[in-house]
């Protein structure tokens, strides 16, 4: 029951709860990114600010390859085609 | 680790030093009239009188601790003096500045019954496990051989030795006493526990230059040193106290370097107090400042602050050890050093000696060969009066030399020939010699060793008879027919002789030159029955196994090979000298096996392989054992290794079963892992914690919970954790070593922490604005509305909420699994937080509860409990899951 004399009460908890629960589940998109190679902190920032932009985002970007597999594979492509 | 301190040497000339200088500058006679003793010892009735007159050759700082002090121990310990401070405060708040009327015992009573129960509960259990420790130790006893009148040389206990005692030491010996030497051989004492030089010096009858320091005095040797190599008759001058060990031990055992896992709970447990020491102000003055009751502000602050305060944590370690070691003891195993069974979960790295640790303590003479390999009767001879008449240190073959030559016509060799003098063995020569005499008067040195060492001084062989020059042929042959007999698994060592070597009585190393090979003994040194499946054992808990032998090349693969063990690269003891540290710590990551080692580069595998991150554990029984053991985190021997070996070991094998080893690491893990458990846990819930009562304070225009609610919810919590130490591991997580990280606790306490105040938050609303407005008619403050009870039933229904997400943290941070569905707890951490949650909810409907002003919530409040508890267990799993996903583990 919300009335007029609690309403600061009614703000700070729900408030709380709110930034609690956002805290808790931007999480799940900064370790899904992490998973795909990318900066955990960065991901978790970005995620607890804009959480359903991380979270598409977070599907959406493709597994990171490690640069010395990379630069192997261009040294090999430059092979080819000589 | 586990290593004391070492204090610098004696510098000044106290009463005890000068008698002993004293004692070194007399001349035989008049030593021995001066103890009232004779060099055919004393009688054992004198000896009785003598002990009760000196009393027991003991250390008063080594006896185990009186029961009062160690009362006092269990109940002295940072957080029990913080509960101690807050208790004093509650005295003057509640009892002392209040009127009579008014006085308020119970915050004193439950902080008191909380540092009763924890503090109790730790005393109980050190003794327990000293109880156990003790009755096993008494199986693991240092003896010394003396010389008794009538009864000639006999094996005592160390303890039973008085001044004036004669006693006999050899390599691997402990000196039992401070002693002045009468007779020496080629003595090296290593005095690194007095002066922490690790070197070993020279010690002989004579006291040399006059100095003022008596451990510079080459005739004395002192307890708490050991001798390395030769052998010596002593006369005893000082036991117990009155020796120079025993007038440093308050400084030298009093202090023990802290293991990495003391450092651990050390400074979690300020971290945490610390932690406690931020919140006090931070909950004062917000309460203070939002509710303007500065004094109930204060109180609440207080118990915040109780509630913060991890009492418990001394008591689950002690109790975790404690139990660790007494379930050891069962399996026949003493824990000398109760830190050590975590080192034991910890270690992944086991480098173990060969001889004696994984093949038997029986060495069997299979072959007595010339030098081209056929069966020799005069080179067993030969060897059996060499092991016969060495005073030193008898090791497995001698032993076996003896038993196989046990009969005509070797037992009465003793009455033809007499022992003039020998050379002790050392693990630099790698060879020992006696000189002898026969009935024609003439004497004949008889040296046995390892093979390349003998030929080295070997310039001539023997065969049938006849002697020859040694040519590259012969030697060619010779080292051939010895790795043919290596590599069917057989130890050999070579058997060389000499005529009227030097002038009697100053027989020296440098005899030992021009010698004439005999032949060769082939010993069978066959592995334990359960060494293959121990390695196997160890390779499934993720610890690798090192053999580190002194042994040669060929015998250590097949005897590898015999107990599954993969040789993967072999390095010698030459290889590894030419390998600086850097090399070698790369080296030592790929290699398994290493033989022919000195005892140096045994100690130097060990150093490296620790500085390489690994957790390092070192099992053997030899004199050249004993410093690899101290460098180690976790030194490992068997009853039957020399004093020194058992001296320097934290865990003793008391059975020839190797398969304790996988008991042992099971059990420093689960160990570990119900510490880690209880520490993760209650730095996650206490972080929590602190967002809820920070929120709770800005927010709420009550107390969301009265001081004396917070200290009573935390006692019972507190004996939920009681059963912590008695709790399951899941078989996954004893599969690795755990060593102990503390950036983890953090990582934890941020991830995990926030999961339950989300619901105490969630609580909050839900009682400020459903479930306290529906039983008082309506919001807190509005007309009509009893306000007290309003506070009352949101104080129960906290109370309620956070004692089952406490209670049930337990069952989620346990494992990584699902609680109780894939991975249960154990009965009595089931039953001891069933029984807090069943006692907790009904407090608010008894009497007690209502004089701690909590009103019993409405029927319609629990669904809405089983439902908050449902997502909590799900919202904690899910942050298990990403937390796994990101550092790979839980716990």
């Amino acid at each position: 029951m919300i009335i007029g004399s609690n309403i600061y009460v009614a703000i700070g908890l729900f408030g709380t709860c709110g930034l609690m629960l956002l805290g808790l589940f931007s999480t799940y998109p900064a370790v899904k990114a992490f998973e795909k190679g990318r900066n955990f902190t960065k991901w978790y920032i970005f995620s607890f600010l804009l959480f359903p932009a991380a979270f598409i985002a977070s599907f959406v970007i493709k597994r990171k390859r490690k640069r010395l597999k990379r630069s192997k594979d261009l040294k090999q492509s430059k092979h080819t085609h000589k | 680790m586990k290593k004391k301190i070492i204090q610098p040497i004696i510098n000044s000339v106290s009463p005890i030093t000068e008698k002993l200088i004293q004692a070194s500058r007399m001349d035989e006679a008049t030593l021995l009239n001066e103890m009232n003793a004779s060099i055919s010892g004393y009688r054992e009735d004198q000896a009785e009188t003598l002990r009760d007159q000196y009393g027991s050759n003991e250390i008063s700082q080594e006896k185990p601790e009186t029961l009062l002090s160690r009362l006092i121990g269990a109940f002295v310990n940072p957080f029990t003096i913080v509960l101690f401070v807050l208790a004093m405060i509650s005295v003057v708040t509640d009892i002392i500045l209040v009127a009579p009327e008014d006085r308020n015992y119970r915050t004193v009573i439950v902080i008191g019954l909380m540092v009763t129960i924890s503090g109790l509960l730790r005393f109980i259990q050190e003794t327990r496990s000293n109880l156990a420790a003790e009755k096993l130790k008494a199986l693991v006893y240092t003896t010394v051989a003396v010389e008794r009148q009538g009864e000639g040389k006999k094996e005592i206990k160390l303890s039973e030795i008085v001044p004036g005692d004669i006693v006999y030491l050899a390599a691997g010996d402990m000196i039992p006493a401070d002693v002045r030497i009468l007779i020496s051989k080629d003595l090296f004492i290593s005095q690194s526990a007095l002066t922490g030089e690790s070197e070993p010096v020279e010690k002989c009858a004579t006291a040399g230059k006059s100095v003022e320091n008596p451990l510079e005095l080459s005739n004395l040797a002192f307890m708490g040193t050991n001798v390395v190599s030769g052998s010596a008759t002593c006369i005893v001058l000082a036991t117990g106290d009155y020796t120079c060990f025993g007038s440093m031990a308050k400084s030298i055992t009093g202090k023990k370097v802290v293991t990495s896992f003391e450092k651990g709970i050390n400074s979690v447990s300020w971290v945490l107090i610390r932690f406690m020491m931020f919140m006090l102000p931070v909950v004062f003055f917000v309460n203070g400042f939002t509710k303007g009751d500065w004094l109930e502000a204060f109180m609440f602050a207080l118990s915040v602050a109780v509630g913060l305060t991890p009492e418990m944590l001394p008591m689950i370690v002690t109790t975790n050890l404690a139990k660790g070691a007494v379930a050891l003891a069962k399996k026949k195993t003493v824990v000398k050093n109760l830190n050590s069974i975590q080192n034991f979960g910890a270690m992944d790295i086991l480098c173990t000696d060969k001889t004696g640790t994984i093949t038997q303590d029986k060495v069997v003479l299979e072959y007595h060969l010339d030098i081209h390999g056929n069966e020799d009767e005069r080179v067993l001879r030969h060897a059996f009066l060499n092991s016969f008449y060495q005073t030193g240190l008898k090791n497995l073959m001698d032993v076996a030399i003896l038993s196989h030559a046990d009969h005509e016509p070797y037992t009465s060799l003793q009455e033809r020939y007499s022992k003039v003098d020998e050379i002790p063995f050392d693990f630099n020569r790698r060879r020992m010699s006696v000189v002898i005499r026969d009935e024609m008067n003439k004497t004949q040195l008889i040296t046995k060793g390892a093979v390349e060492e003998m030929l080295a001084i070997s310039s001539h062989a023997e065969y049938k008879g006849n002697v020859e020059p040694i040519t590259d042929a012969i030697r060619s042959k010779i080292l051939k027919t010895v790795k043919k007999l290596n590599k069917m698994g057989m130890r050999v060592i070579a058997v060389a002789q000499k005529n009227n070597p030097a002038v009697e009585g100053v027989f020296t190393v440098a005899d030992e030159t021009d010698m004439v090979l005999m032949g060769y003994l082939a010993f069978l040194d066959p592995p334990k029955k359960t060494t293959r499946a121990a390695i196997k054992a160890l390779k499934k808990y993720g610890v690798t196994v090192k053999v580190l032998t002194g042994d040669n090349d060929a015998v250590t693969r097949f005897i590898c090979k015999k107990v599954g063990l993969k040789v993967e690269n072999l390095l010698l003891g030459s290889d590894i000298d030419q390998m600086d540290d850097a090399k070698l710590g790369v080296t030592l990551e790929t290699t398994s096996v290493f033989a022919k080692l000195s005892p140096q580069q045994k100690t130097r595998i060990v150093r490296i392989l620790r500085e390489n991150g690994h957790v390092v554990g070192f099992m053997g029984d030899g004199i050249n054992d004993a410093a690899a053991m101290r460098e180690s985190d976790v030194g490992i021997s068997v009853d039957t290794a020399v004093d020194i070996a058992k001296e320097s070991a934290d865990i003793i094998l008391l059975e020839k079963d190797l398969m304790v080893l996988k008991d042992g690491i099971i059990e420093g893990r689960k160990t570990f892992g119900n510490i880690i458990k209880y520490i993760k846990m209650t730095a996650s819930s206490n972080f929590g914690n602190m967002f809820s009562v920070v929120a709770a304070s800005a927010f709420l225009p009550f107390l969301p919970m009265l001081p004396v609610q917070i200290i009573l919810l935390n006692l019972i919590y507190d004996i939920s954790c009681i059963s912590i130490p008695w709790d399951n591991m899941d078989s996954d997580y004893l599969k690795k070593p755990r060593k102990w990280e503390a950036s983890s606790i953090g990582k934890f306490m941020i991830w995990i922490g926030p999961t339950s105040s989300v619901f105490d938050v969630i609580t909050y609303i839900l009682m400020f604005f459903v479930i306290c407005p529906a039983v008082t008619g309506g919001a807190y403050g509005a007309p009509g509305v009893d306000n007290v009870l309003f506070a009352s039933l949101f104080n129960a229904g906290w109370f309620v909420e956070s004692l089952w997400s406490q209670t049930l943290v337990i069952h989620m941070i346990r494992t990584p699994k699902i609680p109780f569905f894939q991975s249960r707890a154990s009965w009595q951490v089931l039953f001891t937080t069933t029984i807090a949650i069943i006692v907790g909810t009904s407090i608010p409907y008894t009497s007690f509860g209502a004089s701690m002003r909590m009103s019993g919530m409405p029927l319609t409040y629990f669904p809405w409990l089983f439902g908050m508890i449902l997502c909590y267990m799900f919202l904690a799993t899910f942050l298990k899951t990403m937390y796994r996903k990101r550092y790979g583990e839980l716990l």
